[in-house]
């Protein structure tokens, strides 16, 4: 009996190049498939198109459409995937309006393989309960 | 007596750019990200943030020209230049960025100018340092990535 292999999928928005590049490094070190786009607005778009992902990690500073802006779209789209927020931001009144447009999770930038390895488990975790 | 001195020399050089607070854990964190399929990460990774850097302080360069200084902005391109060097470990670049911020909150040019200076000397060190660590690294090979000593 073999037991097929399903590769998790990730999504890196993000409009600073050096993130977009360590986030997906990091993500395909534990095996997942992951898409990189430069802003919210081409994440949506990429939904709207019918593309799909396990998890989203979503910068909240970008120009075109931000992280809070996208994640309301998605979700108001009906989106229900992992969506994982990332800042620098240090503000706590951004950074809770950020949380309540509808993220699973949020992380400090920048992401490292430790704070990796807690998102992957707390995605996990979700998907086990659902 | 050592064969080949290189790999030791590469070594002190890197531990020398942590002990002299030039690097910070982050960048040990993208050394653990290096490997057989990809033995120059972090190379590429400082290559973006020079180029990033770059652009970053150009903008900056800039705006310090306008008179009265618009610290809003120049506060928003410090943030992202803060953030770059956050990604790939400038303990000191990072800690100037911080300083910046805080003298764009309290409205001072004077102190903006003058961190703005320091800043740029030490990201123009920083970079010396890393594109030579970088160079020897290489002639070393991929097999003498990162180790901690």
């Amino acid at each position: 009996m073999t037991t097929k292999l399903v590769a998790h999928s990730a999504l890196v928005v993000d409009d600073d190049v050096m993130a977009r590049t360590i986030h997906k490094r990091l993500f395909e070190r534990e095996g997942w498939l992951v898409k990189a786009v430069v802003n919210g607005h081409e994440a949506v778009e990429l939904f709207r198109q019918g593309d799909r992902f396990d998890l989203v990690l979503m910068d909240k500073e970008m120009p075109v459409l931000d992280g809070v802006h996208a994640t309301t779209e998605l979700r108001a789209m009906g989106v229900q995937c992992h969506i994982v927020g990332v800042t620098s931001c240090t503000d706590s009144l951004e950074v809770e309006s950020f949380i309540g447009a509808g993220l699973d999770a949020f992380y400090a930038k920048p992401l490292n393989p430790a704070k990796l390895g807690r998102i992957i488990q707390h995605f996990h975790d979700d998907d086990r309960r659902q | 007596m050592e064969r080949n001195p290189l790999p030791r020399q590469v070594a002190l050089m890197r531990q020398s750019l942590f002990d002299q607070g030039y690097l910070d854990e982050q960048f040990v964190q993208l050394e653990e990200l290096q490997d057989n399929t990809n033995p120059h990460f972090v190379e590429e990774v400082a290559t973006l943030f020079y180029r990033d850097s770059a652009r970053l302080l150009a903008n900056i360069d800039q705006a310090m020209e306008r008179t009265p200084l618009d610290f809003a902005k120049l506060d928003n391109y410090m943030q992202q230049f803060k953030g770059s060097c956050s990604s790939i470990g400038a303990k000191k670049v990072k800690s100037e960025c911080t300083q910046f911020r805080e003298y764009c909150r309290a409205g001072s040019s004077e102190g903006c100018t003058r961190t703005f200076q320091h800043m740029k000397r030490e990201y123009s060190t920083l970079k010396k340092k890393l594109e030579t660590y970088f160079q020897l690294a290489r002639q070393v090979g991929p097999s003498n990535s990162a180790s901690r000593s």
